[in-house]
């Protein structure tokens, strides 16, 4: 295998890689898929299980590795004695020890990132929720309408064909019309792949309660249903069943009902010239001083998880493709030296690392989340929450307008897993009522509860919870960015990410807006209210994620949407890549996945990164023919 | 059963508000009841033992079961075991009450699975539903359904 010359080399397996390695295949392509973590092959009743035993039920807890030692939340696992480390809830919480933390920070200047992803075969669709929106026409050119951040190479038109492919790949089910409400355009007589996933109690009783709601912050306020990649049907193709409403969509959909990249990835693997070799971490790239062109890709390999190096080398191709999501790609970048590159960048030239792809000196740059404001409270009405998928509808009417000028702009999330997100429950509102305690508010009193009185109390607040999250668009910002830890190292020996990251006033005047609307929308619909933020400033698990702005307390949660690092752009200077995802430096290296975003927008990134994906396979087979 | 588990299962349905035959159905594969049993003698060796004892005499004495688990609420040495109790029959696990809200220790995954805090809420445990697509869309069965008729 080491000698072979490829045609192709994708590192990473994620949707972005299981595409585009399906899509290369299909037109007979030599392609190696070089993965980091473990394979797909027993993969989702080991992980279920892990699921249900752990104590912390956080998107990475049923992956490996291990988020904690011994199933306790209080030792996280140490990121240096892993192979494949990588950002997790516990993480976050302690973000400011590298011996709990994967990414490590300047904690004076910093706040803490607040998402994590996975590094195994299927990447981070296993624990993603499956929404698969598209973006809006102006999500593409924020600077030219609004005067504000950038404007992406490539406008909604480029990428609409793309888009409905992405969604037949999926199989996203949706409604045309819930969509076209609030201004996405479809080609006329485009249909989805599926019916739209029925809505749920929770869904129905916000979107009647909201009827006739004036605008607030200059936005119109409604419900749409929210198109996803979970299956309504059975598709003839494919033997998954439909969605059950199993209500742990994230982490892990225990049959399979709701999309993965491992379906595509086993796809891609039916390929006979399609390879894919695991535990196999790629560290740099190596890049020939005379053509600046991309000679090889280097690796370590381990057999034992977390256990030593049991060989390293290099591969390879014709063509290198990194989909290894936003963080570890930087770090790949970074760590692969470059003493010919021409650094011709906006920022002071000096203190430009000459590394691989950055000419720009904006490799690691611009890193952005959707930073999320929870708000949750009790409902006047049952709408038994914590049943079905975790959510099926929100409010788009508010991802777009004038007020973009002056601050983020956001959707809203409707949950439909009541304050498991909000306060942890269910055990936190059990919890208050058997030991007398009142963290989640429910408990005023502080009484101990048990018997038929405790049981007619849980059923009343349970079965009224309510949840709004609001994924507010965080400008990009050069400042923002992963750099390599000068001290910090995995199992392996390689450089961990150090991150440097702060919320700008555009993004902070979002989290003012996104809070005069959830309580505007509680108030609408008759509910009462229990957001706060954060449930304590003096609680140390929200050290990393906590902010004051404008005299007002804000805790931000993480969206899992890493974006940004290596940007596209028209501009050589302040981008990482052209529109066609290929490397201002080296025209045989692209890059395809979130961290390609110029901005982050008000939608969840798959589906965009899948048709993306579809659009650089298009490019890279013309430019083969060619 | 032995006298001490059926004991403790009378307890336990006082104590949760869970009728006996919810939480240990005749027909099943699976011992809650011995599994919670051992698990709460090894937890509290010497104070399980004694919150049996002091229920099953208030039983002896005439009292209700109801009755009874009040009376051990209102007692010091007795009251935290119960509740630990308790809230094992809602989670599948132990509790650590801390400043931010209480932690579960779970038994297992099967425990997780069983507990009975997704039967008072008329749902599933998370991961784990029997359900058919849509029935979100629907009201749940009534909640008695779901915790018993005090059988």
């Amino acid at each position: 295998m080491t000698n072979k010359q490829y045609d192709y080399i994708i590192v990473g397996s994620g949707i972005a890689g299981a595409i585009l390695a399906n899509e290369l295949g299909k037109q007979g392509k030599e392609v190696l898929i070089i993965e980091a973590g473990p394979g797909i092959s027993q993969g989702r009743n080991e992980y279920l299980k892990t699921y249900f035993e752990a104590n912390m039920k956080t998107p990475c807890s049923p992956y490996p590795p291990l988020i904690t030692k011994n199933n306790n939340p209080d030792t996280p696992s140490n990121p240096s004695r892993q192979n494949t480390p990588r950002p997790t809830i516990p993480g976050v919480i302690n973000w400011s020890d590298p011996s709990k933390s994967y990414l490590t920070y300047d904690t004076k200047t910093s706040r803490a990132f607040a998402s994590g992803y996975e590094r195994i075969g299927g990447g981070t669709t296993w624990h993603w929720l499956g929404t698969s929106l598209r973006f809006l026409e102006n999500d593409f050119t924020m600077q030219s309408t609004y005067g504000v951040e950038v404007n992406w190479p490539i406008t909604y038109n480029d990428l609409v064909s793309y888009y409905a492919r992405a969604e037949e790949g999926i199989g996203v089910a949706g409604n045309i019309e819930s969509q076209e409400a609030y201004g996405v355009k479809f080609p006329k007589g485009y249909e989805y792949p599926m019916p739209a996933v029925k809505l749920s109690m929770v869904d129905n009783m916000f979107s009647s309660g909201l009827a006739g709601m004036p605008p607030v912050d200059k936005a119109p306020v409604f419900v749409s249903s929210t198109p996803q990649g979970r299956l309504t049907q059975i598709r003839q193709s494919e033997k998954r069943p439909q969605c059950a409403g199993n209500t742990s969509c994230i982490p892990i959909c225990p049959i399979q009902a709701k999309y993965d990249a491992t379906i595509t990835l086993k796809e891609a693997l039916q390929y006979e010239t399609v390879e894919i070799i695991y535990q196999t971490v790629v560290t740099s790239v190596e890049i020939d001083q005379t053509t600046q062109e991309i000679s090889a890709v280097n690796y370590i390999q381990y057999e034992e998880k977390n256990g030593p190096a049991t060989g390293s080398g290099s591969f390879s191709a014709t063509n290198y493709i990194l989909a290894a999501h936003a963080i570890e790609i930087p770090k790949i970048l970074l760590n692969s030296p470059n003493p010919g590159i021409t650094i011709n960048s906006k920022l002071d030239d000096a203190n430009v690392e000459k590394c691989a792809a950055n000419s720009s000196g904006l490799v690691g740059a611009n890193l952005m989340d959707h930073t999320m404001y929870l708000a949750w409270g009790l409902s006047d009405k049952q709408v038994f929450p914590f049943r079905g998928p975790l959510s099926t509808a929100g409010i788009e009417s508010m991802r777009d307008g004038e007020f973009r000028k002056e601050r983020a702009a956001y959707r809203i999330e409707i949950g439909n897993e009541g304050w498991n997100w909000a306060t942890g429950d269910p055990q936190n509102t059990l919890g208050d009522l058997i030991f007398g305690t009142n963290y989640t508010q429910m408990n005023p009193k502080k009484e101990k509860f048990f018997g038929a009185a405790m049981v007619d109390k849980l059923n009343d607040i349970y079965t009224r919870q309510i949840r709004l999250g609001f994924l507010i668009e965080q400008s990009p910002c050069p400042d923002n960015r992963v750099t390599l830890s000068k001290t910090e190292t995995d199992n392996l020996g390689i450089p961990r990410p150090r991150i440097q990251y702060t919320l700008s006033d555009y993004t902070k005047n979002g989290f003012l807006s996104a809070k005069k609307t959830a309580s505007a929308i509680f108030k609408q619909i008759g509910a009462t209210e229990y957001t706060v933020a954060p449930p304590s400033t003096t609680n140390p698990a929200q050290n990393g994620t906590y902010f004051q702005y404008k005299n007002e307390d804000f805790v931000f949660y993480g969206a899992g949407h890493v974006v940004g690092t290596t940007t596209m752009g028209n501009d050589p200077t302040t981008s990482v890549l052209n529109s066609d995802l290929q490397s201002w430096n080296h025209a045989n290296l692209y890059i395809i996945g979130s961290s390609v975003f110029p901005t982050i927008t008000t939608a969840n990134p798959t589906l965009t990164i899948a048709a993306l994906t579809y659009r650089l396979a298009d490019h890279l087979l013309k430019k083969a023919k060619a | 059963m032995t006298t001490s588990i059926q004991t403790f299962v009378t307890l336990s349905a006082a104590l949760t508000g869970i009728s006996k035959n919810v939480l240990a159905p005749t027909v099943t594969n699976l011992d809650l009841p011995t599994t919670y049993f051992d698990a709460a003698k090894q937890k509290f060796p010497a104070d399980f033992d004694l919150l049996l004892s002091a229920f099953q005499a208030l039983i002896d004495s005439g009292k209700s079961a109801e009755d009874a688990v009040a009376t051990i609420m209102e007692n010091d040495t007795y009251a935290p075991v119960a509740q630990q109790i308790n809230f094992l029959w809602y989670m599948g696990g132990w509790a650590v009450v801390t400043d931010f809200g209480t932690q579960t220790q779970n038994l297992s995954a099967i425990t997780y699975q069983k507990g009975m805090v997704w039967q008072v809420m008329q749902s599933h445990p998370m991961g784990y539903s029997v359900s058919r697509y849509g029935y979100w869309g629907q009201e749940p069965a009534p909640l008695n359904d779901y915790i018993g008729n005090g059988e």
